[in-house]
């Protein structure tokens, strides 16, 4: 058992991936330059060492080897393919959405395609196009299977469980859950380590985890919003009321079992998104629980419908945080001005 | 064996009638497959429709000048085995 | 003095360009009727580079193709009944009638479905090739592509990476002269394309894609630089389309005079006439073959009227591979 930061146990996890088949390989952009930086935020530091086959350097080209990844998963590789900023992926979209999400489909079911496919995501000072959440513009497509961890714990058993997926799978992580640990992590980090244990594990791909069991309202929310999810809880609990903290994590398909069963116990839904309340995965969220719970309150603490604004001050104000979820939790308890 | 010759759907206006304007082959002829058989007009162009194969024209049944709807037989053709 | 089995061969390639053909017209005529849903777009003209180039290929290695890949298909070695079922959307399409016209494919037979996106299946070839490689198969991937693409960023992106990697990718660029209805050098400053391989640092040539033997000769001769790990190459083969850009199109763009041309240039006849001229085949043999693959087309489009349809239970199959399943 080893305390670790996101980054290391995804490095970890890679890495016994590989070990453990042959046909699992890393592309992307400098995430195996001898003496480089192991990905943007170190993830594959090292493992060109260990892999020298199985780690390959792109030039900077999205959509080129988001294509390049996907042919080589229909004929039998198992690629873990990355973009240094979530961002990016907008240049991949077409490899992305309209083959190694459909070649299966209009194939008739001849074709596998095994592709993992990780993006960091959230706002960190960098301005608005290295800043995106974008988690909305994939949960909507179907053939792709999307999951975005808030610890290390659910980062490596999902990282594991999607390499081991015949299907291709978007992992979303947040930049500020890297780790206070590691090379390049973030002013402003939380802490996102867990306990990992040393023998193998994986975590299900379409399972939401609830972090703190409550009464009176559910509070959703995934990547960073998860931790405030769980910090508004604590609050909460100070002033009486009994917040159930969940952390969405599978996002396509939703784990509607958990969350409709939460929603069912409380009675009111407080999901938690960072990225413009227009369109996000919290609409999605909202409308599948009002569609099984008529007379369910459903609320969504979301970003300012914005790109996402580069002074402090102004990007603090896009960001969802846990006062905004408190107040909002609070009156959806309580009633407004309570 | 015979074919039937329909009006095909040659219109820029999805579903609208096109007018036979002048037969290029008389009932008896020898045809060959893609021979153009008529002319006829849409409502962007006058276009020709060709025989869908090699055989003698059997029957003429469209009169020019009349509108045909798309999928109307028009003619037979006895096909070469 | 002609190798033992090399009249059989060349009369296979005659023989398979004639399917094509038949098949094309076949479906031209069957879309005219009303009797097929969607729309198709066809090959007529292109026989040689589709049947050319799979025929330098190996059974296990595979192909990429287009919207229209009918010919591709064809070449490769799919059936006119698995294609016609699935142009009608019968379950017993080589796709269960789930891709259609522009993603007709076979695994089996080394043909990924069809990418409809103009110039989306030249990376994924390159990863395909990049698979074969890292496996040590040995096996080549050949990407068709129209001169259209040469303008998207895929095929800069593509190709580069097959580069830098010395990839077993044959770049089959079908070099029509139109993007649709865009003639080439409104949309390239050097419309020659085999050109653009220098900067790439690979091997790239022109070839005249009527000539069904020159591209044969120019694929086999990349298929041996491939499985030599010497890097991808860059074909350009040379050709025309003698029918429009898809189902409704009366080719208004393609002046009289050019298209008189290239119809005087048919790949057909001017391999019909050079097999005969060389006494591998003569006049009646050619009819043979014609006859016979009309009589093919029409048994398929027989039982192709009447397979069976997908049941709604279909609908939702297929989306994801469960664990485990082939």
């Amino acid at each position: 058992m080893r305390r670790q930061g996101i980054a290391e146990a995804l490095r970890d996890a890679i890495a016994e991936e590989m070990e453990r088949d042959p046909c699992v390989f890393c592309i992307g952009e400098d995430i195996g330059v001898p003496g480089g930086w192991g990905g943007a935020f170190t993830v594959t530091l090292g493992l060109e060492r260990k892999f020298p086959d199985r780690v390959i350097n792109t030039p900077i080209a999205e959509l080129g080897f988001f294509g390049v990844a996907t042919g080589a998963a229909i004929m039998g590789m198992r690629p873990i393919v990355d973009v240094q900023y979530g961002d990016f992926l907008f240049l991949a979209s077409d490899q992305i959405i309209n083959n190694a999400a459909k070649l299966r489909y209009m194939s008739g079911g001849q074709i596998r395609t095994p592709m993992v496919m990780r993006a960091p995501v959230g706002a960190t000072g960098r301005g608005a196009q290295h800043a995106q959440n974008m988690e909305r513009y994939f949960t909507g497509v179907p053939g792709l299977k999307v999951v975005a961890p808030s610890n290390a714990y659910d980062a490596k058993g999902l990282l594991k469980a999607a390499v081991r997926d015949d299907n291709p799978v978007v992992i979303f992580k947040h930049k500020l859950l890297y780790g206070s640990k590691g090379a390049r992590a973030e002013p402003g980090a939380v802490d996102a380590t867990s306990d990992i244990p040393d023998g193998d594990y994986v975590v299900p791909l379409d399972k939401a985890s609830v972090m703190r069991k409550g009464s009176e309202v559910s509070i959703l929310g995934w990547l960073l919003t998860a931790h405030f999810a769980l910090q508004a809880a604590e609050q909460l609990a100070v002033e009486g009321i009994d917040a159930e903290a969940i952390d969405v994590r599978a996002l396509a398909p939703l784990d509607l079992s958990t969350l409709v069963a939460s929603a069912r116990k409380t009675g009111r839904v407080l999901i938690v998104e960072e990225g413009p309340k227009r369109g996000g995965v919290g609409a999605e969220i909202a409308a599948s629980l009002c569609e099984r719970l008529p007379g369910l309150r459903v609320t969504r603490v979301a970003s300012a419908d914005v790109p996402v604004p580069f002074s402090p001050p102004l990007e603090n104000a896009y960001r969802p945080n846990v006062v905004r979820v408190v107040a909002t939790a609070r009156s959806l308890c309580r009633g407004v001005g309570s | 064996m015979w074919i039937d010759v329909k009006m095909p759907d040659l219109s820029a206006t999805e579903g609208s009638d096109i007018m036979v304007k002048r037969w290029l082959v008389a009932e008896g002829a020898r045809v060959k497959r893609g021979q153009p058989l008529l002319e006829v007009e849409t409502d962007k162009a006058t276009t020709e429709v060709e025989s869908a194969a090699t055989g003698t024209v059997a029957e003429i049944l469209a009169q020019p000048d009349v509108k045909v709807a798309i999928g109307q037989v028009i003619a037979r053709i006895e096909v070469d085995l | 003095m002609s190798a033992p089995g090399e009249s059989e061969r060349r009369l296979e390639l005659l023989d398979r360009m004639i399917r094509i053909r038949e098949f094309e017209e076949g479906v031209r005529f069957l879309f005219l009727e009303g009797s097929m849903p969607g729309t198709i777009h066809q090959c007529q003209g292109q026989e040689a580079t589709a049947v050319g180039v799979c025929a330098a290929l190996r059974p296990d290695d595979f192909i990429t193709s287009t919207f229209r890949g009918h010919g591709h298909a064809i070449a490769k070695g799919l059936g006119e009944q698995e294609l016609l079922d699935e142009l009608f959307g019968a379950s017993t399409g080589c796709c269960k009638g789930k891709g259609g016209s522009m993603h007709v494919g076979n695994m089996r037979k080394g043909m990924i479905p069809g990418i409809a996106i103009v110039g989306g299946g030249i990376p994924l070839a390159a990863g395909m090739a990049l698979a074969f490689k890292m496996q040590k198969t040995n096996q080549v991937v050949a990407c068709f592509f129209g001169d259209g693409a040469v303008a998207e960023g895929a095929f800069h992106e593509g190709v580069n990476m097959a580069a830098i990697w010395r990839l077993p990718a044959i770049f089959a660029c079908e070099n029509n002269l139109y993007g649709a209805s865009t003639r080439i050098d409104l949309v390239m400053k050097n419309p020659r394309v085999a050109d653009r391989a220098v900067s790439y640092g690979i091997a790239g040539e022109t070839v005249d894609g009527n000539d069904v033997e020159a591209v044969h000769a120019a694929t086999e001769r990349a298929a041996a630089r491939c499985r030599a790990g010497d890097g991808p190459v860059l074909l350009e083969l040379l050709t025309y389309r003698q029918t429009g850009h898809s189902r409704r199109d009366p080719r208004q763009y393609q002046p009289e005079a050019e298209r008189k041309a290239w119809a005087g240039r048919d790949p057909i006849e001017i391999f019909a006439d050079r097999l005969q001229a060389e006494g591998v085949i003569d006049e009646a043999g050619v009819e043979h073959i014609r006859s016979r693959a009309t009589q093919r087309f029409a048994e398929a489009v027989e039982k192709a009227r009447s397979a069976p349809q997908p049941s709604i239970d279909d609908l939702e199959t297929d989306v994801f591979a469960a664990e485990g399943a082939p």
